[in-house]
């Protein structure tokens, strides 16, 4: 009898899947649930012009690729490090021109995702109504009807990658957030291709115990990776915080392009294994100090 | 009690919230969900509060957006599914802030310069503009309240307040009230209900007419008499001060 396929593979394999050009989504929401180590990768990777779409708050997922040189064009409505600052690379490709923005707003990347999701061409958004992003945005069309109504409707958007974190899932890709989907399912069921980073892998048992636990189900899934701390320095919902001190530390180096490559030296070209990374950062017991234990 | 300026502007907000209203605030952002948190536990027990988690208790407030300590003993969690739908539907308040208010109410968190040709300050953009247009009304408010902020015209539109003034909103087809207030460390302005013009509708202990003039980038509605704003009282200071363990509007 024939098995069923496992989706688990080793973050040696990730940096293959991605090639320059693509449209990529990251999931999670400003710094939390980002896949930092499959980003890490694909800077490593040297991949370029990729287009980037996220859930509507960005901060150090898109800022390292911005300062990379790894993106080409923008749908990003917010990238910030929050109470921290703004976020350098980011701001610098826009004011010097060097990247494509497009002004959007969650209701365009949702109704989009949305759109695709459902395997429509545009879908209705009536909440754009007067911003100066209506005007600007790329792809928006407003419909009207016979009787002279009038709607703004929003293109699909089906990125070919969408790259998510969960604390954990089993290696058919069945995936399960602690806390926040955020718009990872919406981001899965709208990409071509789905890559999953998971601090640990569970029991498929363990699955069909708790189905209602189940966030983003396995046939949406087509790649896991298991990586402990895989979304550090952002947090992994439920399971560990952000890192403050070192999302500070990005913030200093980041202040030219110059300690920014500096930045990338020390923590994304200069580490080879994951191991190596988690050493840099300050090592397992500091990474353990940001874990929330039992915290609900 | 000395106050801080957010402490003062957390407590002008939650007086304008009221029971039984459903809004989107928690987890967004220290003020908007300080003050919501502080409404509720004052006088508005019915008030929901959404977010990534809705109606959470948390023992502490932590700073950063989203931070998960901050949805503790939540009810529930909301998806982008959710979110969405509820952008398009509408929600009873919501709060912003921005960096540029224009004398219209209309908030600027994009761009300082003229986009797309000349963009000096790149702003962090915001996440869901949206809910300013579905939303019934909503609240706005600055921690500096300076020339720099307070502008005759934003140079972007990130959310929609009055537009042009008068019956601008109707004539983008936009059916809510727009935002009620804005309030600043000096003054809580409210909207001419013809034109649409920022009106001061009083002004904050500590501060004259002279004061919110001279610091006022466009010529704000001035009427006759405007009253001083009431005094935080001990139970609004005592409660949010229970609530900020760390002293996030205390320090920053």
């Amino acid at each position: 009898m024939a098995e069923r396929r496992e989706k688990l593979v080793s973050l040696s394999e990730i940096a293959d899947l991605f090639r320059s050009g693509m449209k990529i989504a990251i999931g999670g929401l400003l710094f939390h649930n980002k896949p930092m180590t499959i980003i890490r990768e694909i800077v490593k990777a040297g991949v370029k012009d990729l287009t980037i779409y996220s859930s509507p708050l960005s901060s150090i997922d898109a800022d390292i690729l911005i300062g990379a040189g790894a993106a080409k064009e923008l749908f990003l409505p917010h990238v910030s490090f929050g109470h921290l600052g703004f976020a350098p690379n980011y701001r610098r490709a826009v004011e010097k021109g060097k990247v494509k923005v497009n002004l959007c707003d969650e209701a365009i990347l949702c109704g989009g995702f949305l759109a695709a999701s459902e395997g429509i061409p545009y879908h209705p958004v009536v909440s754009l109504k007067g911003t100066d992003i209506l005007k600007f945005c790329k792809g928006v069309k407003v419909f009207r009807s016979n009787d002279g109504e009038s709607i703004a409707c929003v293109p699909a958007i089906s990125p070919d990658v969408a790259i998510i974190h969960a604390q954990e899932g089993d290696k058919f890709g069945n995936l399960r957030h602690t806390v926040a989907v955020y718009a990872d399912r919406l981001m899965a069921e709208a990409s071509r291709f789905v890559v999953a980073s998971v601090d640990r892998i569970i029991s498929n048992e363990l699955v069909r115990k708790e189905p209602f636990r189940t966030t983003v189900p396995s046939y949406l899934v087509d790649v896991v990776v298991e990586v402990p701390y895989g979304a550090h320095p952002c947090s992994s919902m439920g399971l560990y915080l952000h890192d403050e001190e070192h999302l500070r530390e990005y913030l200093n180096f980041s202040k030219t392009e110059d300690g920014f490559m500096r930045y990338l030296e020390k923590y994304v070209y200069g580490v080879q294994e994951e191991e190596d990374y988690i050493k840099a950062v300050g090592g397992l017991k500091r990474l353990e100090s940001l874990n929330l234990g039992k915290w609900n | 009690m000395e106050l801080s300026p957010r402490e003062l502007i957390v407590i002008l907000l939650a007086r304008e919230i009221r029971d039984g209203e459903i809004c989107l605030a928690a987890g967004v952002g220290g003020i908007a969900f300080f003050s919501a948190m502080l409404a509720k536990r004052l006088h508005a027990p019915n008030l929901n509060i959404l977010g990534t988690g809705n109606n959470p208790e948390p023992d502490a407030f932590f700073q950063a957006i989203n931070d998960a300590r901050n949805f503790q003993r939540a009810e529930s969690y909301m998806d982008f599914f959710e979110v969405f739908r509820i952008t398009e539907r509408g929600l009873d308040f919501c709060i912003y802030s921005g960096l540029q208010i224009d004398k219209f109410g209309n908030v600027n968190l994009h761009f300082i310069g003229s986009y797309p040709e000349s963009i000096k300050v790149s702003g962090p953009g915001v996440a869901n503009t949206s809910f300013a247009v579905t939303s019934k009304r909503t609240l706005l408010y600055l921690t500096e309240h300076s020339k720099r902020t307070l502008v005759e015209r934003v140079d972007f539109v990130s959310v929609a307040g009055f537009l042009s003034g008068g019956y601008d909103r109707k004539r983008h087809g936009i059916e809510t009230l727009g935002p009620s207030v804005c309030i600043t460390p000096m003054a809580v302005f409210d909207f001419d209900t013809e034109t649409k013009e920022m009106r001061i509708k009083s002004i904050n202990p500590g501060f004259t007419l002279k004061d919110v003039l001279n610091n006022t980038g466009f010529n704000p509605v001035t009427p006759k008499n405007i009253p001083t704003t009431p005094c935080p009282t001990h139970r609004e200071i005592e409660t949010l001060r229970s609530m900020d363990k760390y002293g996030i509007l205390r320090n920053s």
